[in-house]
């Protein structure tokens, strides 16, 4: 079995884990990067969520589809890995690691071009919300 | 109707305690992890998605597990462990699995023994330790799903601290892990092993759990 499907699969027997989950949380953090790549900065922000929309603004200072396509988020091939637990994914890519929140039954982007710390602390990451 | 209500209302009172208990837990937990979502700047989930979620579910079972491992425990030492002037406790001299005879198993059963009491081999053996077997396998049961639903709500919020998410295995030797059962059991310890020295010497005149009120504190194994 699959380190992704482990948490879908164990969920199954105590609470409703949808069977896509995991692909509908990759094709958004995919969709995310392709619209930052296709320099779709309006896009990417739909894709975010609202804290991290307004993180972004307020640390570039200007609104967020210019402020996004600033930021260094790097260009990815297809995610290698998405791991699910209720409402977080995290999903990685051979060239970055995105983490993701379900709001309203859709995913949206918390964290992107983030990069693994030592020991258990957590990924420094570009750009953040909460 | 009214007399099955009469004779059954005890185990009826205790069921509507736990319905009411339950939906109290579910709505004041929905309502708790929604402000911590709102707070963290995340999505606010159903009433529907939260009674699905592994928090919820892990809140649940660690309290069922503890509790009836507690039973299990209570109804296997007092087999062979008293204390005396509790009425939790048997005779000092009855330690044991006791006779056929005192069981009623076997050729001792009479007509109002169940069937398997007197079916002999593997049926007797499974009746004679059902309720402990029940316990047992209820307890590993809800401690199993604990364990499952509590690696995901601990993983979940890692992902929230944007740390690396570990594995089941991981979690099964983590502190997240034993802290939740561990608050439960030393609780449940506690309880049942204070009811069996209180009983001793306290009273609540009418109920089975307490001794006569005029009992003597030295008395074992007397209920009133």
């Amino acid at each position: 079995m699959s380190r992704a499907a482990a948490p879908c699969l164990a969920v199954l027997l105590l609470s409703a884990c949808s069977s896509t989950a995991e692909s509908d949380a990759g094709e958004a953090a995919t969709a995310f990067y392709a619209a930052v790549a296709a320099d779709d900065g309006a896009a990417a922000c739909r894709l975010m969520t609202p804290k991290t929309r307004s993180e972004v603004e307020k640390s570039a200072g200007k609104p967020c589809p210019r402020a996004v396509l600033e930021e260094d988020v790097p260009s990815v091939g297809a995610a290698v890995r998405v791991e699910v637990y209720d409402t977080m994914a995290q999903v990685r890519f051979a060239e970055d690691t995105a983490f993701l929140t379900r709001i309203e039954d859709r995913w949206r982007v918390v964290a992107v071009a983030c990069t693994p710390q030592p020991g258990d602390r957590p990924y420094d990451c570009q750009v953040q919300g909460g | 109707m009214r007399k099955f209500v009469r004779e059954s209302s005890l185990s009826i009172f205790f069921l509507g305690l736990f319905v009411a208990s339950l939906v109290g837990q579910a709505y004041a937990g929905w309502k708790q992890l929604n402000a911590q979502q709102v707070a963290d700047g995340l999505g606010a989930v159903t009433l529907g998605e939260y009674l699905t979620s592994a928090d919820f579910a892990v809140d649940v079972t660690e309290n069922w597990q503890s509790e009836y491992l507690q039973f299990f425990f209570y109804i296997l030492m007092t087999v062979w462990l008293v204390q005396k002037g509790s009425p939790e406790s048997k005779e000092l001299d009855r330690t044991g699995r006791e006779s056929d005879e005192d069981q009623k198993v076997g050729e001792h059963a009479d007509e109002n023994s169940p069937a398997w009491a007197s079916a002999g081999g593997i049926r007797q053996w499974v009746y004679s330790s059902s309720l402990l077997l029940t316990m047992g396998v209820v307890f590993l049961l809800s401690w199993g799903i604990q364990s499952v639903a509590g690696w995901i709500a601990y993983d979940e919020e890692r992902l929230r601290s944007l740390q690396e998410p570990i594995s089941w295995s991981a979690y099964l030797v983590n502190a997240d892990f034993w802290a939740r059962t561990l608050q439960n059991w030393q609780s449940e310890f506690l309880a049942v092993g204070s009811m069996a020295v209180l009983a001793i010497y306290l009273r609540e005149r009418g109920s089975p759990e307490s001794k006569p009120v005029g009992a003597a504190h030295e008395h074992t194994g007397v209920e009133g």
